[in-house]
């Protein structure tokens, strides 16, 4: 009996045996994509990084820190960025940028110089995991901006004031003494007119010049 | 183009109606606008001297011809002239 049953558990173990490198079979294209995936996510860092970089995201909590953490590395850009948002960005990036860092980073780096050939087939898996982080940053951080956007405003408007040099020197009328020589101020009058009402020599100050003529009795 | 005159209301109308003047025909007859110019009595008849002043926008006198007779007045083309140079 214990040969039959060993028999038995051998014909299982050879069932198993073959089922065996049927499932290690899949294991292998399992690691394939892992690989791919690796490669995809050094691009993340390159086409994650612009995106972030014009929008202040590091203001913004949640979304930051995931597109954040594959760029520890690279420091100037993000610095630059988090000076201005103080408060919530030191609790946000230390937390979450060293554990996907470092768990990411190595495995991207090991694998992509090893498989040259399977650049084709990675871009369809990459392109599907980095998305996901990208767009997650870019809805949580427009709420953000609008309150860096109201602070810069308010340094634009003191420009304007200062340019108020008093620009009233307007008033270049001739200071000439009222008199009857070329250069005075020709003496002011209103008089009747042949043709009904009056007229006044201010009525055509500023306008042209004028000749006044004094005429007697018949032309 | 403005034309004083001494004279009472009906000379300037009878000036303006009989030559056609197209310019404003003012009549003084107290003289005190001839005086203010200085220009009254010059020729001892108690009327106003023929005499022509240029302005320029300002009110400023930049030219003027004062008649020493009746009959002593700038020609056009002169008043023209100081008028193109007072322009510029």
């Amino acid at each position: 009996m214990l040969k039959v049953v060993l028999a038995g558990l051998v014909v299982v173990g050879v069932t198993v045996a073959c089922g065996g490198p049927d499932a290690t079979a899949p294991a292998a294209p399992t690691e394939v994509p892992t690989s791919s995936a690796e490669t995809p996510i050094a691009q993340p860092t390159a086409t994650g990084e612009p995106t972030e970089v014009p929008p202040t995201l590091q203001p913004t909590t949640a979304a930051d820190e995931t597109p954040e953490a594959p760029r520890t590395e690279e420091p100037t850009a993000e610095v630059t960025e988090r000076e201005p948002t103080p408060t919530s960005e030191p609790t946000p990036t230390p937390t979450a940028e060293p554990t996907p860092a470092s768990t990411m980073a190595t495995p991207t780096q090991q694998p992509t110089p090893t498989p040259e050939p399977a650049p084709t087939i990675t871009p369809a898996p990459t392109a599907t995991p980095e998305p996901t982080p990208t767009q997650q940053p870019t809805p949580t951080p427009e709420p953000t901006p609008a309150p860096t956007a109201t602070p810069a405003p308010t340094p634009t408007p003191r420009p304007t004031p200062t340019p108020v040099p008093t620009p009233t020197p307007a008033p270049t009328r001739p200071s000439a003494a009222v008199g009857s020589d070329v250069g005075n101020l020709a003496p002011s009058f209103t008089l009747p007119s042949a043709t009904g009402g009056e007229v006044s020599l201010e009525s055509y100050r500023g306008d042209r010049s004028l000749v006044v003529v004094f005429y007697r009795g018949f032309w | 183009m403005l034309a004083i005159s001494v004279d009472d209301l009906d000379d300037a109308a009878w000036a303006v109606n009989e030559v056609g003047i197209p310019f404003p025909v003012l009549y003084d007859p107290s003289a005190e606008t001839p005086q203010a110019y200085d220009v009254f009595n010059r020729l001892g008849d108690g009327f106003a001297a023929p005499a022509t002043f240029i302005l320029d926008q300002d009110g400023v006198i930049q030219w003027r011809r004062i008649g020493r007779a009746i009959g002593d007045r700038p020609r056009v083309e002169t008043i023209i002239a100081r008028l193109s140079e007072v322009a510029e």
